[in-house]
C-alpha cells in the first residue's frame, strides 16, 4: 500500500486563502462530571470559521458535535467543566463571565435548535417571543412592525395576523422560520444551527436549507451548520468537519472531502448511505458500536471497528494532518476510492405467486371536536388500494400526516376502516370470522422508538420470549432455546440478552424489537419507520438485518418511511402517499427514475444528495488527485 | 391600565370556547348537587335524630312532637325537596343547640377564619414559589439541599406540637405573644407561623418540581442562546408556564382554606369556623354539622371551577381547544 507523504501541520484551511478566521477554535475539551467520574465529550478540537462560510459538523450521536457548539456561547449545564479557547474579535468566549457572555449571544453569535416546535414557549404567542429579542436592549419602539417586518422577512404570510398565534398553530417548518427570525434579528456574525432541519420533512427541509444559504450570502454570515446528515452537508456547506468520538477525524472542502474521503471512519460513513439511483445491497456497514464518550481507548479511536486497521493503530494516537487536499487524523490515510461494483437487489417478490395482502378502497376517517359543535370528519387514508405478493417488500413513502401510520394500524388490525376492505390470504379482516389472535401470530408490527416498545424493567430474553407463551405451548427450555436462537440470527449476542433495555444501544434495541416481532415465524411484517431514529451506521445495519431476513424467511413485509433512499434500497415496489390518498405506486425503479405524478417529483428533487459530477470536480482546485469520474463513489442524476 | 384590557380579551376569548366552559361548569353543579344529596343522607343515615337528641329513655310523645317540628314525619323526598329548597335560599335551619339559624351562626364565624387563612394562604403561595424558584435555580446544590431540608421538616413537623411549642415559649416562657383569641394583630403571629410551616412546604416542592422540569425545554436554551436575561426568562417565561401546574396544587388549597386549620384555630381557641366544626360534632348539633359540610364541600367545588377557568386564561392551549 502506498503511503501519502505527509507533514503534521496546524489545521489550516487549504481553501481560505490567507483570511482571517471569524472565529479561532483552540484545543477545546469539554467534559461533564458525573457521578462515575468524568465523560470527555470534546477532547481536542481546534477549528476555524472564517466569515460568510457554511461549515458542517457531522458525526454521530455522542461524537462531541453539539457539545462543542453549546460550549462555544457557554450554554453548557453547570456540570460540564471547559477548556481551551474560541477567539472572536479578539476576545476569548470561554473566559467570560455569565454577565459578559450575555451580549455576544444573538448579536454575534446565534443558534437555532432541533424540533423548532419545542423551542418555542407554548403559552407565549409569536409576538411575544420576538418581543424578547427584538426589545433585548431596552429598545420598546415599533416593536411590533419590527416584529412583523422580521417575520415578513422570512416569507411568513399575513404577519400581522400569524404574531397574534401560537407555536401550536404553526407548522414544523414554519416554526423553524420563526426560530430562524429571532435568530437572526441582531445580525449575528456566526449562527451556529444545531440540526436545524432533523424533525421536518424533507420538502420543508430543502426550503428551509436554501432559506438558511439564502441568508448565509445576503447577510454574509457564517453557517455552522451541526448534523448527522451528510446528504444536508452536502447540499448547502462550503467546508465540512467529521467528528467522531470528540475529535475532528477529517476537515476539509465539501466537495473534496466527500469525493475522496481518507479517514476510514468518513468512507464508511458515506458508504453506509443509501443511495438513489444506485441498486447496492447489503449496504455497507460499520462494524461494532460507535464508541460512547465514556469510553477511553489507546491509539485511534475508531481502530475498533477499522477495516484498515494496523498494529501501530491501536497503540499511537493520530494527529489531525494534512493529507492529499484536506486534514486527516489517521496513521494511514486511504489511497483512493476503489470502484464500488454494482450489486443486483436480492430478494423480491415473484410474478405469478398470489398477493398475500390485499386492500381495497380503504378509507379511515377521524372525528374531529369542532367548536362550533358540528360534527366533522378527517379522512386520514382516503380511498387507498394496493396488494403485496408473497415475498415481496412494498414501502410506504409519505411525509408526516400523509395517513401512513393510520393505514398501517388497519392493515395490523389495530383500528377497523370506516370503509373498504383488508384481505389477507383471502380472508377479510374484521369481518365475524376474523380473530385478531390468530392473526397477530401471522403478522407483526415493528415501532419507530424501540424503547419505547420494548419494556423497561424486563430483560430483552424474557420480552423475546412472550409471544411464545401468547401463542405456543412449548416447553420453558424450548422457549429459551427458541428465543436465543431468534435473538442470535438478529445478531444479538450471547452476553445481551439478560440485559434491560436501557443497558443497550439504540441499534441492538431495535434488533431486539426485530427478534421478538420473528420469533414466531410471522408470514407478514409491518416496519413502521424502522430506522428514522438511528444514526446512519447502524441504520444500515438494520436495514441489512431486515432484508436478509425478509429474504431467508420468505416472509412479506410492508415497510413505512419517509426517507425516500431507505425505501429505494430494501423495497421491490412503493406507494407514494400525499394527504391520505396513495397517489402513485410501482416498481421502485420507475417511481425512483421516471416519477410520473408532480408529487412524487418534487420528493425525489427535495432529498439532499451527495452528488459530485465532472463540472463541480473541474472547478475544484484539489480536484487534480481526486480520481476520475468513473473512480468516484457517489455519481447520481 | 393595560393588564385589565388583556384580561378581559382573554377572558372573552375563553367564552368562545364554549365547549370547554360549559363542561365544566356543569360537572361543578353536578358535584355539587352531589354534596347535597351526601349531606342530607348522612344526618339521616346516622339513627333517628330524635332518638339522638331526646335519649332512649324519652317518652313516644315527645318523639312524635320533635319529628312533626322538624319535619321528619314527612316522606324522605318531601323531606329532601324542601330541604334542598331551603338550601337554595341559603337556610340550613336552626341549630339544635343554640336555637339560632345555621347561617348565621356560620357567619359569625367566617370571618374569623378567612381574616387567619387568607394572609396564611398568600404568605405560604408566594414564599413557596420563590423557595422553590431558588432551589431550582441551584438544583442540587446547597441552596437546594438546605431548602428541601427545611421543607420536609416543616411540613412534617406535626401542627398541634409545634403549635403547643410555640404557645409555650412565646407565651409561657417569654410572655411576649397572647396563647388564645382574635382580638389583636399580635393573636396573628403564632397562628400564621403554625399553618405557613406547614403549608410553605408543598408549595416550595411543588413549584421546585415545575420549574426544573420547565429549565429543561428547548426554548429556555433558544431565549438564552439569543442574549434574552436570565431574570426576563425566570419571571417571562418559565414562572406562567409553572403557574400551570402550580393551579391544580393551588386549587384544592385555596377551597380547604374555609375549613380552617382545625387543630390550628382549636390550639389557639381561635374563634373560626374550625373550631366551630369540632365543637358541632361533639354537641351532636346535625343542622350545623350538615351546614358546614356543605360549606365546605362547595367552597372546595367552587374553588376548582376557578381554577378551570384560570387554566384557561393562563394555557391557550386549553383556550383554543388543543390537546398535545
Amino acid at each position: 500500500m502506498t503511503l501519502i507523504p505527509m507533514k503534521p501541520c496546524r489545521p489550516e484551511d487549504p481553501s481560505s486563502g490567507g483570511r482571517t478566521p471569524l472565529l479561532s477554535i483552540k484545543n477545546l475539551e469539554v467534559s461533564f462530571e458525573t457521578m462515575d467520574g468524568p465523560i470527555r465529550a470534546v477532547r481536542g478540537l481546534s477549528l476555524d470559521l472564517y466569515p460568510g462560510e457554511i461549515l458542517g459538523i457531522v458525526g454521530e450521536t455522542g461524537s462531541g458535535k453539539s457539545v462543542s457548539c453549546k460550549a462555544i456561547t457557554q450554554l453548557l449545564p453547570k456540570s460540564s467543566r471547559i477548556k481551551g479557547s474560541a477567539l472572536f474579535q479578539g476576545v476569548d468566549l470561554l473566559k467570560l463571565s455569565p454577565r459578559q457572555i450575555r451580549p455576544f449571544r444573538g448579536d454575534a453569535i446565534s443558534m437555532i435548535f432541533q424540533d423548532p416546535q419545542s423551542c418555542l414557549n407554548p403559552i407565549k404567542t409569536i409576538y411575544s417571543h420576538l418581543k424578547e429579542v427584538i426589545g433585548k436592549g431596552g429598545n420598546q419602539h415599533n416593536l411590533k412592525q419590527n416584529a412583523e417586518q422580521q417575520l415578513a422577512a422570512m416569507q411568513i404570510h399575513s404577519p400581522k395576523k400569524r404574531l397574534k398565534d401560537y407555536p401550536f398553530q404553526f407548522s414544523g417548518g414554519m416554526a423553524q422560520r420563526v426560530q430562524i427570525a429571532m435568530a437572526i434579528w441582531g445580525k449575528p456574525d456566526i449562527l451556529i444551527a444545531d440540526e436545524p432541519t432533523t424533525a421536518l420533512d424533507v420538502t420543508v427541509q430543502a426550503k428551509i436549507l436554501n432559506d438558511l444559504k439564502t441568508l448565509s450570502k445576503k447577510n454574509k454570515m457564517a453557517i455552522i451548520l451541526v448534523t448527522h446528515d451528510l446528504g444536508v452537508v452536502a447540499e448547502i456547506c462550503d467546508r465540512i468537519a467529521v467528528m467522531y468520538h470528540g475529535r475532528i477525524v477529517e476537515l476539509g472542502e465539501t466537495g473534496q472531502t466527500l469525493s475522496c474521503p481518507e479517514h476510514p471512519y468518513t468512507r464508511a460513513l458515506l458508504a453506509s448511505i443509501p443511495v438513489i439511483g444506485q441498486a447496492k445491497f447489503p449496504l455497507k456497514t460499520i462494524q461494532g458500536e460507535s464508541l460512547a464518550a465514556n469510553m477511553e481507548i489507546s491509539g485511534c479511536a475508531f481502530a475498533p471497528r477499522c477495516c484498515h486497521v494496523r498494529e501501530k493503530c491501536r497503540s499511537t494516537t493520530p494527529l489531525l494532518r494534512k493529507g492529499v487536499a484536506h486534514f486527516t487524523r489517521c496513521l494511514f490515510p486511504l489511497p483512493e476510492m476503489k470502484k464500488l461494483s454494482k450489486q443486483r437487489t436480492i430478494g423480491g417478490g415473484e410474478k405469478n405467486t398470489p398477493a398475500v395482502l390485499c386492500v381495497k378502497n380503504l378509507t379511515c376517517r377521524f372525528k374531529l371536536d369542532h367548536e362550533s359543535g358540528e360534527k366533522q370528519f378527517f379522512s386520514a387514508v382516503n380511498n387507498v388500494s394496493f396488494s403485496i405478493k408473497k415475498g415481496e417488500i412494498f414501502g410506504i413513502v409519505g411525509e408526516s400526516g400523509s395517513g401512513k401510520s393510520t393505514l398501517a394500524k388497519s392493515v395490523m388490525g389495530l383500528s377497523p376502516p370506516f370503509s373498504g376492505s383488508i384481505h389477507f390470504n383471502n380472508q377479510p379482516l374484521f369481518s365475524k370470522e376474523w380473530n385478531f389472535k390468530t392473526y397477530a401470530a401471522k403478522v407483526q408490527y415493528v415501532f419507530q422508538d424501540p424503547l419505547g416498545a420494548l419494556d423497561p424493567r424486563m430483560p430483552i430474553i424474557s420480552q423475546v420470549m412472550e409471544p411464545l407463551e401468547i401463542h405456543g405451548n412449548l416447553g420453558k427450555a424450548e422457549k429459551i432455546k427458541k428465543a436465543k436462537e431468534t435473538l442470535a440470527q438478529c445478531g444479538l449476542n450471547h452476553s445481551l440478552i439478560h440485559r434491560k433495555p436501557y443497558n443497550l444501544s439504540g441499534g441492538q434495541r431495535q434488533r431486539a424489537v426485530l427478534a421478538r416481532a420473528l420469533i414466531n415465524n410471522p408470514e407478514f411484517l409491518i416496519c413502521d419507520e424502522p430506522v428514522s431514529a438511528m444514526d446512519v451506521s447502524v441504520q444500515a445495519q438494520i436495514l441489512n438485518l431486515l432484508k436478509r431476513l425478509a429474504h431467508e424467511k420468505n416472509m412479506t413485509v410492508l415497510i413505512i418511511s419517509h426517507d425516500l433512499s431507505v425505501m429505494n434500497n430494501m423495497c421491490d415496489r412503493i406507494g407514494v402517499m400525499l394527504a391520505g390518498q396513495m397517489v402513485e405506486q410501482g416498481p421502485v425503479e420507475d417511481i425512483f427514475h421516471a416519477p410520473t405524478h408532480p408529487y412524487t417529483q418534487l420528493l425525489m428533487d427535495s432529498i439532499p444528495q451527495i452528488k459530485y459530477d465532472r463540472k463541480i470536480k473541474a472547478v475544484n482546485p484539489m480536484g487534480s488527485n481526486g480520481g476520475t469520474q468513473d473512480e468516484l463513489l457517489f455519481n447520481v442524476g | 391600565m393595560r393588564l385589565p384590557g388583556i384580561m378581559f380579551k382573554r377572558l372573552f376569548a375563553f367564552m368562545d370556547t364554549r365547549s370547554y366552559f360549559f363542561v365544566k361548569l356543569i360537572r361543578a353543579f353536578i358535584t355539587a348537587f352531589l354534596i347535597l344529596v351526601i349531606s342530607f343522607l348522612m344526618i339521616r343515615s346516622s339513627g333517628n335524630p330524635a332518638q339522638i337528641y331526646l335519649g332512649d329513655e324519652a317518652r313516644p310523645e315527645a318523639v312524635e312532637y320533635f319529628n312533626r317540628k322538624w319535619g321528619l314525619d314527612k316522606p324522605i323526598f318531601v323531606q329532601f325537596t324542601s330541604y334542598l329548597s331551603q338550601a337554595v335560599k341559603g337556610d340550613f335551619g336552626n341549630s339544635l343547640i343554640k336555637t339560632r339559624p345555621v347561617s348565621e351562626i356560620i357567619m359569625d364565624r367566617l370571618p374569623a377564619t378567612l381574616s387567619l387563612m387568607i394572609p396564611a394562604a398568600i404568605i405560604s403561595i408566594v414564599l413557596g414559589v420563590l423557595m422553590g424558584m431558588i432551589a431550582s435555580l441551584h438544583y442540587k446544590e446547597l441552596a437546594d439541599t438546605g431548602i428541601l431540608i427545611g421543607s420536609t421538616l416543616g411540613f412534617s413537623l406535626p401542627n398541634f406540637f409545634f403549635g403547643v411549642l410555640l404557645i409555650f415559649f412565646f407565651s409561657i416562657v417569654l410572655g411576649w405573644l397572647p396563647a388564645s383569641g382574635n382580638s389583636t394583630i399580635s393573636h396573628y403571629i403564632m397562628p400564621l407561623i403554625a399553618i405557613v410551616t406547614a403549608d410553605l412546604a408543598i408549595f416550595t416542592r411543588f413549584s421546585r418540581a415545575a420549574f426544573i422540569d420547565i429549565y429543561e425545554h428547548h426554548y429556555i436554551t433558544g431565549f438564552r442562546s439569543l442574549g434574552v436575561r436570565e431574570s426576563r426568562i425566570l419571571f417571562f417565561q418559565a414562572l406562567p408556564n409553572a403557574a400551570n401546574a402550580l393551579l391544580t396544587i393551588g386549587g384544592f388549597y385555596v377551597g380547604s382554606l374555609v375549613s380552617g386549620a382545625i387543630v390550628t384555630e382549636t390550639i389557639f381557641s381561635w374563634p373560626g369556623l374550625g373550631s366551630l366544626l369540632i365543637a358541632s360534632v361533639k354537641a351532636r348539633d346535625f343542622p350545623l354539622v350538615q351546614g358546614l359540610i356543605l360549606l365546605f364541600g362547595i367552597s372546595i367545588v367552587l374553588a376548582n371551577l376557578a381554577i378551570d377557568f384560570l387554566y384557561g386564561i393562563v394555557d391557550p392551549r386549553i383556550r383554543k381547544g388543543v390537546t398535545t
